[in-house]
């Protein structure tokens, strides 16, 4: 694999996402910020701070798995259905690659989306009663790689099955993922031996997402070991290259035209 | 120009009847929606159905709160699944401390139900056990309520012990230590305020009550706790 190759193809994608305005949608964050300042603080009795925090760094999630899904799902279908995607293989330029380079321009578009919301976050504590802190930054980098894993995930079905269904099983993916710990806790209540390690396989084939969910605890000031950030890190990285190892599996066998 | 016009005119026409719509919608399940509690899901099936936001459920379901509680005060309600709702919150996000202490005090207020009241402070102090806030609030209901000095001054001191304490425990822990009775203890908790505040108000009430708190000893040892009379003034 040529890195030149990769970041060519990566650049690109920023620049297709950045045409296809998904920007705008720093702009919502900065009026759920406001509103959760401004409209809400009168019904907050007490707990503005906590509120307008929870609220950012939730938003930061959610706008960034709206960027996966609806972007990240279409973005190798869309290519292949234009025909586009020939002119690009037919140069020399390999199927992985290519891949990679798609993931790579959509992390860069994310990177630039949670850089910006992290900033009006920032200004928008110093203007309200809550207080920036470091902490912070943790859980931002924690949901960075949340959503790195989810477009890991939205480009690895986007090669086996259409935009739409795509979108579907990556957010079934995002639900599976925050619910695997609790699946797993389930089957340890079952009755037989079976249940319990059924439970434990799905626990461990499936990505556990709440590991990059450390939003409750920075708010109320815990702080977010290096150790776990180094595992979260690891554990991230790792499960995003197994699904693009498999993805580039899948789409090397895939029959274009 | 016409056929512009009939557009705009069709256009506002559908709006009205879109608002109508919903104005006769929301006639038909006001209702309903009196009673809409009556499903409110367990904290355990919130818990899961979060998917990681749980603690912006928690605040949400906190704004559910304070309508809640201010249609009660505006008659609309008896609110009647306080509890449910508390412990929905509280099981979304424990450490939401300002849940645990306005429920025990609406419980404590508007209901005088102060066996409630305290054990949802309780149950907050185990969630949350550095947090001097909810200790305060306890040993203040302690103080307030049932006149339990001592149990009162054991609250406000491990209020005191928080990291987040502030003078107030300190100094409501001597002033409850007073009133049980127990003077040295007393004397030694304005003695620790003095040399830890940097308030100078602080300061100057515990150096006062410093005085008067070895007076009241000084008098104590000579004449005994119950002497009723004349105090010579050298004390």
């Amino acid at each position: 694999m040529n890195p030149r190759h990769i970041l060519a193809l990566a650049h690109n994608t920023y620049r297709e996402t950045v045409r296809d305005r998904i920007f705008y949608l720093v702009a919502v964050f900065g009026f759920v910020m406001l509103a959760s300042t401004a409209v809400l603080s009168p019904l907050t009795v007490g707990a503005q701070a906590k509120i307008m925090t929870d609220v950012g760094l939730a938003a930061m999630v959610v706008f960034g798995l709206l960027v996966v899904v609806f972007v990240g799902s279409s973005m190798v279908r869309k290519e292949m259905e234009k025909g586009t995607i020939v002119t690009i293989l037919a140069k020399p330029v390999g199927r992985r690659e290519y891949l990679f380079g798609k993931f790579l321009g959509l992390n860069m578009t994310l990177t630039a989306m949670l850089a910006v919301m992290a900033i009006l976050f920032a200004v928008m504590l110093l203007f309200a009663p809550g207080e920036f802190s470091p902490r912070f930054l943790s859980a931002v980098y924690l949901a960075f790689l949340e959503l790195t894993l989810i477009n890991a995930v939205a480009v690895f079905f986007s090669t086996c099955v259409s935009s739409v269904l795509a979108a579907v099983f990556t957010l079934g993916a995002f639900v599976v993922g925050h619910l695997s710990q609790a699946l797993r806790e389930f089957g340890r209540l079952q009755s037989g031996p079976l249940q319990e390690r059924l439970a434990d396989a799905v626990y461990y084939l499936v990505p556990n997402l709440e590991v990059f969910n450390v939003r409750g605890a920075v708010v109320h000031g815990d702080p977010v070991t290096a150790g776990h950030l180094m595992w979260a890190t690891v554990y991230g990285v790792g499960w995003s290259l197994i699904l693009l190892i498999l993805a580039g599996g899948v789409f090397a066998r895939k029959e274009l035209r | 120009m016409i056929l512009r016009l009939g557009r705009l005119l069709s256009l506002v026409v559908l709006m009205v009847v879109v608002v109508v719509s919903l104005q006769g919608l929301d006639r038909e399940t006001s209702a309903l929606r009196h009673d809409e509690r009556l499903y409110f899901p367990s904290g355990e099936f919130l818990v899961e159905s979060s998917l990681g936001f749980r603690e912006v459920m928690a605040d949400w379901l906190w704004f559910r709160f304070i309508q809640y509680y201010g249609a009660f005060k505006q008659g609309g309600n008896d609110l009647r699944y306080l509890g449910l709702i508390v412990r929905s919150i509280n099981r979304l996000d424990p450490r939401f401390t300002e849940a645990y202490r306005l429920a025990s005090f609406i419980y404590w207020s508007d209901f005088g139900q102060i066996p409630q009241a305290l054990d949802i402070l309780r149950r907050g102090v185990m969630n949350n056990p550095d947090h001097a806030g909810l200790r305060f609030q306890i040993g203040f209901m302690h103080y307030v309520v049932d006149h339990d000095y001592p149990r009162a001054a054991r609250w406000f001191e491990m209020a005191a012990e928080c990291s987040d304490a502030t003078d107030r425990e300190g100094r409501f822990a001597a002033f409850a230590r007073q009133r049980a009775g127990d003077d040295r203890v007393s004397l030694a908790l304005w003695s620790d305020l003095l040399e830890t505040s940097s308030s100078p108000q602080m300061q100057d009430l515990a150096a006062k009550m410093i005085r008067k708190l070895e007076r009241a000893i000084r008098i104590d040892k000579i004449y005994g706790r119950n002497f009723v009379g004349p105090i010579p003034e050298a004390f």
